[in-house]
């Protein structure tokens, strides 16, 4: 019928209209006046055209939102709800392969033509993100406990790299498993207070430990060098057997010299990105094997019902505090690999900024998405480096994309879990709903 | 010949600050036989369950478990502890399932305690050590027997949030039995069923009273199903035990009769009511 | 004892400030169980608005400081609260089914989305204001140390208690607070009687974000300078002060205010200024390990 079929063009209109004026409202007195430096203070100059702008963008975004789901939506909506439903039923069986193409990729990007020192480096970078989003998966994803100071880990792993490198002398190597020891230590020691919290009581707890431990390392200077932060880090050798120099020490030899190849500071990066390309798959081999161990499958139960788990004859505190711990570790490693990369670390690198964005990654990815976790890794951290000229963008870019993420899609964009056995494994997924 | 004593409950109190939930309850409840806790709503029935699996912690009172291996005194026992050394298994009034985790995995998380020890705290089981992956297919084992009784089998792969509220009932009863329990406490199990559902809940519960040789602690409202299964009915009303007997005994029993209907001559009683609590009044038919 | 009376009254004019920040974030957890966590930004918003507003009039010619204080006031006050309701509106409102901890990220999104675009509009650094309410009392004075109570303190003071009492009487005694609680104790049966739980949510939300903008209002005042960046803090610490007074109490949320600026101002004046954010946090830890549901919160019974 005619009448059904035209959209409301006065309502549509209308709301448009009301957006603007909302959003002309909020610009108004931020964007509209500026603080200004001048000789006596500070002056206001105004800036009225921006707000203009602003209002102008709402009206007309609004407007083509409203029509665009009048006219597109009901044409085209259930063919795209179908489509995109198929699609991810693919994804979801297809998963593994996907999983394994995405490592055999890294593996052989090196060697690529592609690969320069800029490229390798950007990929170390998202793979120490990754390395940390699956860590913190087995703490937020599967026992389900939030975190929200997962950073504290990481800097007690790269201090203590740091600090036993200077004082003890001791290789990367040997440091790994204690930083990772001394990250798991502090876990428990987080976990032990919270045992009892729920939810965002938790969250709020476990952000005062994360601040506690960098406002610590800010300030106690003999320790920590406070803001001046801890220089030299030594780099790691390949497996404590050659150096990657120019020239190597005494007695030792170099990588170049005994593959009799000229020396490149490519070889470095390229173990480095080897490095951390394992430290990340150790970490996400572990956390899935766990999946399948019973304290995997307590993790879970223990999201799902903790009441339930103890009617069970679960322990919640050793549940719990395992979760931490284990999670804590991972992040230890990958402090490590951090603190011998940059070969300088300071409180800087630790803030309650970096604890966000890994749980942005973890929840934005889907949580317990091996897969989301890269993916999501992929567009908060590796977008925005490769979008350098709106660098001072980023950070707001960084805000709105998670809102519109969750608001778009609230359980992550990889949200399916799979079971850790099935009775009938060749069978389709059943259930109703 | 009685069956042994299984659970032995003296002077059983629970106040909450100035409310008295429980006030001196005694009762034994014994190996192979199905004792059913039946009272009005608000009686307290469920706070008794909660201070036998260790939710609660009772204000006065001694729970004596006869284990197979000692005696375990259930007052002093930490909430988690109970399932795993006393052999305590409860289901819920409200249903605690693991919503996000499948049919299979709900029962193979009850038999976590087993598992972990034969994965030796991970370490074994990250190594892929027989023992491990040994001890993990007998948990399926058991996992399928349960199933297979509980008539799910062909939903082992189903997420549990999706199953039908039968189903979620039924798939509780068979993740508790999944502990191996000595004592199995139900917490209004027919609760919602229709009247198919009560008559195989009823298959099941002697099914488990009798092959399992194990005792069963229910609370219960559908008094089809009390007066059918249960072997010793005890009756609580405002914490306090009123009666406590054979089913014949209790459904005689005046303060019973007065506890659920009020002060009423028999001759007011709905025929359905009459004829449900086997009295024969004017206008009843037989019993 | 001068300079401990001294404390005594510092700590009480910040702790009468967050203590204004932790009534929005207990209004709103009260209401539907989040952490607001772009309260703080809304806080920070309003400090820069009053500063806008401030340096305007006095740009315009207005010379009466206690006019140009007013107009600070409401103008702070309406745009916060355009602000706090555009958040609601556009992260949380649509989030409402959602698992846990999407909110929850969609908050801490809006919160650095604020902050950068503050930041972008108005510049990194920091803002300064010369004082405009100056001179006070003296209360007592021995050996060269004289206590004063100043009038900026005392209208700071002042104007949280008619605040709180205006408040807590709206809770009380209006249609809108009786259906905030409703909203609190259980949504669904709240909707289904008749109460329209989206605009009790929105005006939850607007009165938090007016009562922050006050907040920030004297903040500038107080201390004559602020960034971009002051939101962050200030919102971990009086989210710390509602949960330590008990979450959901409007009274608590004051308490844990009054008591975490104590704790700040002793702790910098007694011990070392460096560690005071974190004696906060390290007092909040204590707290919830043994008292989860603070000072004056309920203790929530699970039925089991």
């Amino acid at each position: 019928m005619a009448g059904e079929k035209r959209f409301d063009v006065v309502g549509v209109v209308k709301d448009a209209g009301l957006t603007a004026f909302v959003i002309a409202a909020l610009a108004l007195p931020l964007a509209g006046f500026r603080l200004a430096d001048s000789p006596t203070g500070l002056s206001i100059e105004p800036r009225m055209m921006w707000v203009v702008y602003a209002a102008a963008i709402a009206f007309f975004g609004r407007l083509a939102i409203n029509v665009g789901q009048a006219t597109l939506v009901p044409r085209y909506g259930e063919k795209f709800r179908t489509g995109s439903s198929h699609f991810s039923h693919a994804l979801q069986r297809y998963m593994f392969w996907i999983g394994v193409m995405l490592i055999v990729g890294a593996v052989i990007l090196p060697f690529s033509p592609i690969a320069n020192r800029y490229v390798l480096d950007l990929m170390i970078v998202l793979l120490i993100y990754v390395m940390l989003g699956w860590g913190l998966n087995i703490v937020v994803g599967l026992a389900g406990l939030l975190d929200l100071g997962y950073v504290a880990f990481y800097a007690v792993g790269a201090y203590s790299y740091a600090l036993l490198a200077e004082h003890f002398g001791l290789s990367f190597w040997i440091c790994l498993p204690l930083a990772g020891i001394f990250s798991a230590t502090f876990g428990i020691i987080l976990g032990f207070p919270v045992l009892r919290l729920r939810g965002d009581y938790l969250a709020i707890v476990t952000l005062g430990f994360g601040e506690i431990i960098r406002v610590v390392l800010l300030n106690w200077y003999d320790l920590t060098k406070g803001p001046d932060g801890l220089s030299g880090i030594p780099r790691p050798s390949l497996f404590g057997m050659m150096e990657f120099t120019r020239r190597p020490k005494e007695g030792e030899v170099a990588f170049h010299q005994y593959f009799d190849i000229p020396y490149s500071s490519e070889h470095r990066f390229v173990f480095w990105y080897f490095l951390i390309l394992a430290l990340a798959l150790i970490t996400n081999f572990v956390a899935m094997r766990l999946r399948r161990l019973p304290i995997g499958r307590a993790w879970e139960a223990l999201r799902e019902d903790e009441i339930a788990c103890r009617s069970l004859g679960i322990n919640p505190t050793n549940t719990k505090l395992s979760a931490f711990a284990i999670g804590a570790m991972f992040a230890g490693f990958a402090g490590s690999f951090f603190a011998t990369r940059q070969g300088f670390i300071s409180p800087e690198s630790f803030t309650f900024i970096e604890s966000a964005i890994i749980l942005a990654i973890v929840v934005l990815g889907g949580m317990g998405s091996q897969i989301g976790v890269v993916l999501a890794a992929f567009v908060l951290v590796l977008l925005p480096e490769l979008i350098r000229e709106l660098q001072e963008y980023r950070m707001l870019a960084f805000g709105g994309v998670m809102v519109l993420i969750m608001v778009w899609r609230p359980r992550g964009l990889l949200a399916f879990r799979e079971p850790t056995m099935k009775l009938y494994p060749d069978k389709e997924r059943g259930g109703e709903g | 010949m009685t069956n042994a004593p299984l659970l032995e409950v003296e002077h059983l109190s629970m106040h909450f600050g100035g409310l008295v939930a429980i006030d001196d309850l005694s009762f034994v409840a014994r190996e192979r036989e199905i004792t059913a806790i039946i009272g009005p709503n608000g009686a307290g029935k469920t706070t008794v369950f909660n201070c036998l699996t260790g939710f609660y912690k009772p204000t006065v009172g001694c729970l004596t478990l006869h284990h197979p291996e000692g005696k375990r005194y259930l007052e002093q026992m930490e909430g988690f502890r109970i399932p795993r050394r006393s052999g305590v298994a409860r289901t819920f009034q409200n249903i605690r399932l693991f919503p996000q985790m499948t049919v299979m995995e709900n029962l193979i998380v009850a038999q976590h305690n087993m598992l972990m020890r034969a994965s030796g705290f991970s370490f074994a089981g990250l190594l892929g050590l027989s023992r491990y992956r040994q001890a993990e297919k007998e948990a399926v084992e058991l996992a399928k027997y349960w199933l297979d009784k509980v008539g799910m089998l062909d939903k082992a792969d189903w997420d549990a949030g999706n199953l039908p509220y039968g189903d979620q009932r039924r798939l509780e009863i068979a993740r508790s039995m999944c502990v191996e329990p000595c004592l199995l406490c139900l917490d209004e199990p027919a609760a919602g069923l229709n009247p198919r559902e009560s008559l195989e809940l009823n298959e099941l519960l002697q099914y488990i009273r009798d092959s399992h040789k194990i005792g069963l602690l229910l609370i219960e409202h559908d008094m089809s199903v009390v007066m059918e299964i249960s072997d010793h009915v005890v009756v609580i009303d405002y914490g306090r035990k009123i009666a406590d007997g054979t089913p014949e005994e209790v459904r005689n029993d005046p303060s019973v009769i007065k506890a659920y209907l009020g002060e009423e001559d028999d001759e007011d009683l709905p025929e359905e009511v009459a004829q449900d609590l086997g009295l024969s009044g004017e206008g009843a038919g037989d019993a | 004892m001068e300079y401990f009376v001294q404390q005594l009254i510092n700590g009480l004019t910040l702790g009468a400030i967050y203590g204004l920040i932790a009534i929005g974030y207990t209004m709103v957890y009260g209401i539907i169980g989040m952490i607001n966590f772009a309260h703080g930004e809304i806080y920070m918003i309003g400090a820069f608005i009053s500063l806008i507003t401030i340096l305007l009039m006095g740009q315009l010619g207005f010379t009466s400081i206690a006019l140009i204080l007013m107009i600070a006031l409401a103008m702070a006050m309406v745009f916060a609260a355009t602000y706090g309701w555009s958040v609601e509106r556009t992260s949380y409102r649509p989030l409402r089914g959602a698992p846990r901890l999407s909110p929850l990220i969609s908050a801490i999104g809006m919160s650095i989305f604020l902050q950068n675009y503050v930041q972008l509009l108005q510049g990194a650094r920091v803002k300064p204001l010369q004082p405009l309410i100056e001179g006070g009392f003296v209360l007592m004075e021995s050996d060269g140390f004289s206590v004063t109570l100043s009038y900026l303190q005392i209208i700071i003071i002042l104007l949280t208690v008619v605040l709180m009492v205006v408040f807590s009487l709206v809770i009380s005694r209006t249609a809108l607070g009786r259906a905030q609680r409703a909203c609190e104790q259980d949504r669904t049966m709240a909707g289904l009687v008749g109460v329209n739980v989206d605009r009790t949510i929105s005006l939850t939300f607007v009165m938090g974000a007016a009562l922050a903008a006050v907040a920030g209002l004297m903040v500038t005042l107080y201390y004559g300078v602020i960034d971009f960046y002051i939101g962050f803090l200030a919102g971990i610490k009086a989210f710390t002060a509602a949960v330590l007074g008990g979450i959901g109490s409007l009274p608590g949320a004051m308490l844990g205010g009054l008591l975490i600026g104590l704790i700040e101002a002793f702790w910098s004046a007694y011990f070392t200024i460096e560690y005071k954010d974190v004696a906060a946090f390290s007092i909040l830890v204590i707290v919830l390990i043994f008292r989860p549901t603070g000072i004056l919160g309920k203790p929530e019974i699970e039925k089991v």
